[in-house]
């Protein structure tokens, strides 16, 4: 049996990784048949064919951006591409790279991932109910497996869209022995830029790329390189200048054992880095900072008949620099590392032939540099399925989960600006609980598939900034912080259609978000950021002819909670707001239509496809919520509510080219 | 710095602002004091918070408090006299290095502050300087201030076009001690000038400038207040017993001009 990348399988699907091998990577029925069988509750697969089903906004197809439309996940806003999931924020989810953990994944402050497409294999999203194997996020794991290359021949492609181009080339490189992968996408408008006079001081660029390795060694060992980097330059004149990058590395090597066992030895090394320079009229000021692992992970997947046991270990150190600032004369620096070991045993099994069960136990062992503090957290995870008949089956689940890297930010979206700290003598790890119940229907035909899930998830340890604090009032990050607790539940509903030539889903979620923290709102729970009750997304895909396929997509979100003013008072011939309750009050609703057409030709006697992408993001214009401000007269005759919008409509088109 | 760098790249993707309307909570009337000891005079305004659709600011006024002034370094004791409007006067000044404390007692309420009195700030220069910016320039009022080496020092800057609080800001010396400060007020882009905008200073504007030394307790207020924008939060806490404002005892230099366009600098 040739050896599967099966560090990637976990419990949910091994159909991915296996589709990875084949290079045809499709939605099948398979993949209904999973979401009923598989044990996990709340574990979400997305196959990267999948993201084709909704439109790109700017002709860029992103993998997180669709993640954003599951039942369950919330966009943080227009301008990001990264995700909450059922009350967490952006910042307590790990999203690992081919077993690498990055940070601040998005291009252009976020408008996009720095995931390229056609780097992707598949990604699972566990939103918050984890098999043993994963941790180090209080919230969700998203765990992304890279493509390999083909193994038939040599081929590629090459797009250009409306703010970038990215071509690719894979192949063996050794037949059946080595085959290759390498992706490059950048950004062009800092090249447009540089044309127009007024324009050519400034820069809004963006560059990544993905290179992976496969060597099969012989039949039971393969190796695997895998490496990704971002880059992101934003300059105005010689104003502002902020950078930002990822680079993540990882080596797998898989060994197969006699039967269906194996094991997954991964060696990886990570580098976050911020650099941001502001220079207004000779006055300097540079914000730096970074995240840094090297870790060991081995993982034993051993199959016993009706048992699958995965027995492993992982240890990684960190090294956070939460902030070195140059500010005029003023230099200071805080850097802090950490060493991370965890151990896990997670047993599935299946006891009768309509119960299956997986049941795990992860322990945590996170020390500050030189044992200053060691912090202990046993994790127990559990999920069962009870399948009664072939159409349906009931999941329940319990896990805990918990971080000891943490993100300090006075917004809701992620930035460049955000700090990282570790756990430290004063600072505790976040320690999520989660329960989830689920009930999973499809037709005996397979056309359709019906998901209702509820969830009650209590964090502790959760951080915020005191009052009247920024993030850059002081270097120590203990200054600058409170901790609390936090609690999230809700329901969950997705109606998919997954055969014919419409196809799609509709999901639904009903949610709640709070937090309490010693020190803020009185000491009372008060609605979190991300608060809003009601996520409505509708996903379609039209298959009209061989040639033309078309997609939409409409979003609706009730508003998000909003800090506003509930009085009001003259100081310093100003006026000032008074907040009574912090997060008390509701943005206006958020909603839109995107569309989109696909129309693949093949040319040259069938070695060249042709294919391009129309579509248009937020079709109606309507001007959402991004922003929302109040201002006053200096005669304090009325205050007004400002709202700023980022999008309004958005057409696009782009070219691929397949070979 | 970051509400800087909201204020420059915002305009390259906001494509729409618009007024809505919120229903406003209402709160009960809370107590606020704004309060000053300078070397010309004790000045204090009591007044009470208005709900945020209230457009009369005259209504909230607090005329029944006594205002009392004190200081343990030569026993001061002094109460302010009543004279208008919700403010409480008294020609005591204050000494540099003495520390003062303030009482308000009103309808069986009590509120405490204390504020320690600082040097007069040395300011070296202001103009005003284009900074280019994209596709327009931001005009900026850059001033520049001695720091005295010997201690650690705080200020508050006020500025004025045509006797109304145009913009504001607080900056402290850890950054350069002992020697130049610099403090760069953004006021508006060059698009907004030339479209006669509001907001956007214009020629011949009056430009008055307070530059005001003030105490650590101070400092943390304003910075406070500062950030409350972006962050939602109430200023800190600045009196005990409940009383939103603050007192604050400081020395403080004025700079007056005429605003022209013709003499802004190229940075």
């Amino acid at each position: 049996m040739a050896l599967l990348p099966t560090y990637a399988i976990a419990q949910v699907d091994t159909t991915a990784v296996k589709e990875q091998e084949l290079q045809e990577v499709s939605v099948n029925a398979n993949s209904v048949q999973q979401r009923i069988k598989a044990v996990q509750i709340g574990a979400e697969q997305i196959q990267v064919k999948e993201l084709t089903s909704a439109p790109a906004l700017f002709g860029e197809v992103d993998i997180m951006r669709s993640l954003q439309l599951l039942p369950g996940v919330k966009s943080e806003s227009d301008a990001s591409s990264s995700f909450q999931v059922r009350g967490g924020t952006a910042a307590q989810n790990t999203i690992l790279y081919d077993k690498a953990p990055v940070y601040n994944i998005g291009h252009l402050a976020g408008l996009f991932s720095a995931f390229n497409d056609n780097a992707l294999a598949s990604a699972t999203l566990y939103k918050g109910l984890v098999p043993a194997q994963y941790g180090g996020a209080s919230s969700a794991v998203l765990d992304i497996i890279g493509r390999t290359g083909r193994n038939d021949k040599w081929g590629g492609n090459a797009s250009i869209g409306l703010i970038s181009a990215k071509a690719s080339v894979e192949g063996p490189i050794v037949k059946d022995k080595l085959k290759m992968l390498f992706n490059v996408r950048r950004s062009y408008i800092d090249m447009f830029m540089k044309m127009i006079k007024k324009y050519r001081d400034n820069s809004l660029y963006f560059f990544d790329t993905n290179l992976k390795l496969d060597w099969q060694i012989n039949d039971r060992n393969k190796l695997y390189l895998s490496f990704f980097s971002s880059h992101d330059k934003t300059r105005l004149n010689d104003m502002v200048d902020m950078r930002w990058s990822n680079l993540a590395g990882s080596l797998t090597w898989g060994h197969d054992f006699r039967g269906l066992s194996s094991s997954q030895t991964t060696l990886y090394a990570t580098s976050y880095q911020t650099n941001n320079d502001i220079n207004i009229s000779g006055l300097n000021i540079a914000y730096l900072g970074h995240i840094r692992h090297v870790g060991l992970r081995q993982n034993f997947q051993l199959m016993l008949g009706r048992h699958e046991l995965n027995i492993g270990a992982q240890t990684m150190i960190t090294d956070v620099k939460t902030a070195e600032w140059t500010r005029v004369n003023n230099h200071e620096k805080e850097q802090r590392k950490g060493w991370d070991n965890s151990a896990w045993l997670n047993w599935q099994f299946s006891p009768i032939r309509q119960l299956s069960a997986s049941a795990g136990m992860r322990l945590t062992v996170f020390s500050e540099k030189c044992f200053v503090k060691t912090h202990v957290t046993i994790e127990p995870r559990i999920s069962l399925a009870w399948q009664p008949s072939e159409w349906m089956s009931i999941k329940a689940g319990y896990s805990r989960t918990s971080q000891n890297i943490h993100a300090l930010r006075n917004q809701n979206t992620t930035t460049p600006f955000d700090r990282y700290t570790i756990s430290s003598k004063l600072v505790k790890p976040e320690v999520a609980d989660q329960v989830s119940l689920g009930l999973f229907i499809m037709t005996p035909s397979q056309d359709y598939d019906f998901s209702l899930e509820g969830y009650y998830r209590h964090i502790d340890n959760v951080l915020d900034y005191r009052d009247g604090i920024s993030f850059s009032s002081a270097i120590e990050i203990e200054r600058l912080i409170l901790s609390g607790e936090g609690r999230g539940y809700g329901v969950e509903l997705c109606a998919r259609k997954n055969k014919g030539k419409l196809t799609g889903w509709l999901s639904y979620t009903l949610s709640w978000s709070k937090t309490r923290i010693d020190g803020i709102s009185q000491n009372q729970w008060y609605n979190a950021n991300n608060d809003r009750r009601h996520d409505v997304n509708i996903v379609g895909r039209y298959k009209l002819s061989p040639a033309w396929t078309l997609n939409a997509t409409w979003i609706f979100y009730s508003g998000q909670a909003l800090t506003a003013p509930s009085a009001k008072y003259q100081m310093i011939d100003n006026y000032v707001y008074y907040y009574a309750e912090r997060n008390g009050y509701r943005a206006p609703n958020y909603h839109r239509l995107d569309i989109g057409a696909t129309w693949t030709k093949k040319i040259w006697k069938g070695r060249l496809t042709r294919e391009w992408t129309f579509g248009i993001y937020n079709l109606y214009n309507r001007y959402n919520p991004y922003l929302i401000n109040y201002e006053d007269n200096h005669d304090g005759q009325g205050t007004k509510a400002n709202q700023y919008s980022l999008f309004g409509i958005v057409p696009s088109v782009a070219l691929n080219l397949k070979f | 710095m970051k509400k800087y760098l909201i204020f420059l790249l915002l305009p390259l993707f906001l494509s729409c602002k618009k007024e809505i309307l919120i229903d406003y909570h209402e709160v009960e009337p809370l107590y606020v004091a704004e309060a000053t000891l300078t070397q010309t005079g004790t000045n204090v305004r009591l007044s009470t918070t208005q709900n945020v659709t209230d457009n009369n600011p005259h209504s909230h006024i607090v005329e029944n408090a006594i205002v009392v002034l004190s200081c343990k370094n030569y026993e001061l004791k002094d109460t302010l006299h009543y004279t208008r409007e919700g403010y409480y006067t008294s020609e005591t000044v204050g000494s540099p290095g003495f520390s003062y404390d303030l009482d308000i007692y009103v309808n069986d309420r009590h509120f405490t502050s204390s504020s320690t009195m600082q040097e007069v700030p040395v300011v070296k220069s202001y103009r005003f300087v284009w900074q280019k910016m994209v596709s327009t320039r931001i005009l900026y009022c850059d001033l520049r201030i001695q720091d005295d080496p010997d201690r650690d020092n705080y200020y508050l800057i006020n500025f004025y076009r045509n006797n109304e609080s145009y913009r504001w800001s607080v900056m402290n010396d850890v950054y350069n001690k002992g020697g130049e400060l610099q403090k760069l007020i953004a006021c508006s882009t060059e698009r907004k000038m030339d479209e006669n905008d509001s907001d956007a200073l214009q020629e011949n504007d009056s430009i008055r400038i307070e530059v005001r030394a003030i105490d650590q307790t101070s400092y943390d207020y304003f910075y406070s207040m500062q950030v409350m924008k972006s962050a939602g939060t109430n200023p800190l806490p600045n009196f005990t017993g409940g009383c939103l404002g603050y007192f604050s005892a400081y020395n403080y230099v004025i700079l007056q001009s005429i605003f022209h366009r013709s003499q802004v600098e190229e940075k």
